[in-house]
């Protein structure tokens, strides 16, 4: 009997020791599965070690190092999603057909979610009409969250959000004033099929060139002759893109291909201001359907200097948007004020440079509608 | 430091493992000391000074008291140690409760002090004041090394979320104690159990009992499904806390009383108190309630002293009204189970008998929750009893049974004794098969360590991980 006990507590402390003395070698910067920066150990010094916070960097970074960790991540996603069958991951909900989605937004309190809607629409009408009387047009786009729109892949236990949203969607478009002019993009998706990515909160390619299209028809009431391109227009290439929320469940699920890379099929001619990144690859090689980051300011000139220009305040749910607006204005110019730290609203920048149009769009990949949110987007968070 | 980190497991433990197991016996109390004080000094260094001194005094105050005879002395020396632990204990947890109390009665402006509460500080102050009592009782004898008795307090397994060990239970281990693998094999096992209820169990109940706590209105089904997990959540968060810390001690050779016995099984709420936290009851009974007089002198004391006992009770868990609340809520159960409801409960069939003891409970589990003011606590009784029930929460609660279901379901699994019934059953049935025993003792510890390793994917995997007694 003795020996029995004796390997169970040799496995144990071998396991535990081995598993210190490696951790303390590791020096990993970046974890993919997580998305993030790993912390490193702090400098050793006899004096720090009586402060709660070297101590607690230690830990942290003896945590974020441990031996074996995206594995580690790997193997619990395996045990969660193949062997205990759950349709749930962490914060990831999975869907049908290698459909994943984020936590549902789950409302408990509705008459408080009214008032933050109202107030929403009070404040976008109030910097809409600044944007007006400077001359330009104000589009609200609002782009919903992957679960109101792809509900056919959602698993069954997931609450219908399509009716949340549609609710207070149609709440926020009865307090909109005239000078706003709004489009739902879960309109504009009606009747399509996979405008999100499989394993990510974002619109994919095919998803954002139909919002190009809805916003190119309202330019072209003014602007008939504005260039319009197509899907056709672009040469796609097809690859596995894991996406942020399959990477956070450490790669449990291999999507299908999605459309990545695009290159204009096309003479095309954009100059990006301050920056030698080209956008589509300079119309010369295959680039990501996206523009590769989100900046917090982004000027484009085109050369279609007789088109409307364009400035849009969005984050990564625009990147693309954003590069197919090259294709058509005369120059484009974005902000992302989740980076951007001008200190000048959108109001602001819409006074100075007096784009014709101007595109407004709240990030929502967690709250349908979050006032901080909003503010944050117009450039007048109190952060 | 909490045992449920990375830090502790994979760095502070096999450290000290190594050390401990390849010193000679008579340097193992000082290695446990140092890294006592290092475990204690992780969470906040500047407190370590603190324990240090309440320490010193509690062992300078018990070495005087042995030194005299003299009834009036000992007892002088035994009110300055009670009332500088008291003291000291009252500083850093009641002051600024006591401010907000004056400020709100008397509509002063006094303003609250930036005091950190201490990590520990209710345990280690009852357990030293516990040593003086027993010495000044005569219970024990003083102990003159007075790294022994700061071992005694500051040992790492039960220092800061007990079990409130008393000196006699370590008193002989700590100057003598036999280490075999029976012993090491056992400690780990009861370890890895309570790693793995803490990890698995009480984490994923907590996120849920957070979420919905959390919520600025509930109705009737999700205020239940709250108050349920969170009775799930404190009781697994507890009793890991106490299984690893009874299982760390076993290993290092040390014998912690039992601090749990399958509280949610009980069939009255005295049951559940002789179930749950053990080791504070017994310590309220035996230093307070029993010097009070108990039920020795008439009925009308002994309800008295369960009142202050319950009080006490309520106030050590927490300066909040609420933890107040929630003693006198057992006071007055208790007292209505001694006057007539035993009497009552006697005669029902067993299955309402824990009906009540468990409605009881999961509703005294919420007055202890709602620690951030009354009225979150009445709003969340309102809706217990409301009957109301909105048009969503059909869904989100199927959106929450996905996702926590499986946890909620191992853990109303072993909040019963099903584990040890077993294991005992097949054990008897077993006896006298030598064979059959290895194979029976070799299958436990593989699906202890099984369980070990998946607890360190979740431990890894999760930012999520709280330990409720801490605070206390």
């Amino acid at each position: 009997m003795k020996w029995v006990k004796g390997i169970f507590i040799g496995f144990f402390a071998f396991f535990i020791i081995c598993m210190g003395f490696s951790t303390f070698n590791n020096k990993k910067e970046k974890s993919l599965i997580e998305g993030r920066a790993l912390k490193q150990f702090p400098a050793f010094s006899g004096e720090k070690l009586i402060q709660t916070e070297y101590l607690n960097t230690l830990s942290d970074a003896f945590s974020d190092q441990i031996t074996g960790r995206d594995k580690m991540i790997r193997a619990y996603n395996w045990l969660i999603v193949d062997v205990l069958q759950q349709k749930w991951a962490g914060s990831i909900a999975i869907g049908k057909n290698k459909q994943l989605y984020q936590e549902p937004e789950l409302i408990t309190d509705e008459a408080a979610y009214e008032k933050e809607v109202k107030e929403c629409a009070e404040l976008i009408n109030k910097e809409a009409a600044k944007i007006k009387a400077a001359g330009s047009i104000f589009i609200y786009l609002n782009v919903p969250r992957k679960d109101v729109v792809e509900t056919k892949n959602l698993p069954d236990y997931y609450p219908d959000s399509e009716k949340d949203y549609d609710h207070l969607i149609s709440l926020l478009r009865s307090k909109l004033s005239d000078d706003v002019i709004f489009l739902d993009a879960k309109d504009i998706f009606e009747g399509k099929e996979h405008v999100y990515y499989s394993t990510d909160h974002h619109v994919n390619f095919t998803g954002q060139m139909l919002i190009y299209h809805k916003l190119m028809s309202i330019v072209k009431e003014q602007f008939p002759d504005i260039e319009v391109k197509e899907l056709s227009d672009f040469r796609q290439k097809k690859r596995v893109i894991d996406g942020s929320f399959n990477r956070r469940i450490g790669y449990a699920l291999t999507p299908e291909k999605e459309v990545l890379s695009v290159r204009p099929d096309f003479p095309y001619y954009a100059k990006r201001r301050s920056s030698k990144t080209a956008i589509f690859g300079g119309g010369k090689t295959y680039a990501t359907a996206f523009m590769g980051g989100d900046y917090a300011s982004t000027f484009v000139k085109t050369d279609k200097k007789e088109a409307p220009s364009i400035f849009i305040s969005g984050s990564s749910y625009t990147n693309s948007l954003e590069a197919l607006c090259t294709c058509s204005f005369s120059t484009m110019h974005s902000v992302d004020y989740r980076s951007n730290k001008s200190g000048k609203t959108l109001a602001d920048y819409v006074q100075s440079e007096k784009p014709d149009y101007v595109v407004y769009l709240p990030n929502q990949s967690d709250k349908h509608f979050s006032l901080s949110t909003f503010k944050i987007h117009l450039g007048i968070s109190d952060n | 430091m909490v045992f449920s980190s990375t830090i502790f497991l994979f760095a502070f433990l096999p450290i000290l493992l190594i050390l401990y197991f390849i010193s000679p016996a008579r340097c193992r109390n000082y290695i446990l000391l140092i890294f006592s004080l290092i475990f204690y000094g992780w969470g906040g260094p500047s407190y370590l000074l603190l324990m240090i001194i309440v320490v010193t005094a509690d062992y300078l105050f018990a070495l005087f008291i042995s030194m005299t005879e003299k009834k009036a002395l000992r007892k002088l020396f035994l009110i300055l140690t009670v009332a500088g632990n008291l003291g000291c204990l009252g500083y850093y947890k009641y002051t600024n409760f006591l401010i907000r109390n004056l400020n709100s009665i008397f509509g002063t402006d006094l303003t609250e002090t930036r005091i950190i509460l201490p990590i520990g500080i209710s345990f280690f102050t009852f357990q030293a004041m516990s040593y003086v009592i027993d010495v000044y009782r005569k219970d024990v004898a003083v102990q003159k090394n007075p790294f022994y008795v700061m071992l005694y307090v500051s040992l790492f397994p039960q220092l800061v979320a007990g079990p409130i060990v008393r000196y006699k239970t370590v008193e002989d281990e700590i100057l003598n104690r036999n280490i075999d693998i029976d012993e090491i094999a056992e400690g780990l096992e009861r370890f890895m159990i309570g790693f793995g209820k803490k990890i698995i169990i009480a984490n994923n109940t907590g996120a849920l009992a957070d979420l919905i706590f959390g919520m600025k209105s509930v109705d009737m089904p999700l205020a239940w499904v709250g108050a349920v997990t969170y009775t799930l959540q404190i009781y697994f968060d507890f009793s890991a806390y106490s299984d690893m810390a009874i299982g760390l001690g076993r290993i290092f050779g040390f014998h912690f009383e039992e601090n749990f016995n399958f509280p949610y099984i009980s069939k009255s709420v005295g049951d559940f108190w002789r179930r749950w936290h053990i080791s504070l009851t017994t310590w309220f009974r035996d230093y307070i309630y029993i010097p009070l007089g108990g039920n020795r002198k008439g009925t009308g004391r002994m309800y008295f002293n369960m009142f202050v006992i319950w009080t006490l009770t309520g106030i050590w868990h927490g300066a909040e009204w609420n933890f107040i609340l929630w003693g006198l809520y057992y006071f007055i159960f208790q007292s209505a189970e001694k006057l007539f409801l035993k009497k009552i409960l006697e005669k029902i069939p067993r299955f309402f008998q824990h009906l009540y003891t468990l409605f009881v409970i999961v509703l005294g589990w919420v007055i202890f929750r709602c620690d951030d003011g009354l009225n979150h606590l009445i709003r969340y009784f309102k809706a217990l009893f409301s009957f109301h029930i909105n048009t969503g929460t059909s869904e989100i609660l199927s959106a929450y049974f996905a996702k926590y279901g499986i946890y909620l379901f191992l853990g109303i699994l072993f909040s019963i004794p099903i584990y040890r019934l077993i294991r005992e059953a097949l054990a008897e049935k077993l006896s006298g098969h030598k064979a059959a025993k290895i194979i029976f003792a070799g299958t436990g510890y593989l699906l202890v360590t099984g369980m070990f390793l998946i607890s360190v994917l979740y431990l890894i995997n999760s930012t999520y991980n709280p330990f409720i007694y801490f605070r206390f």
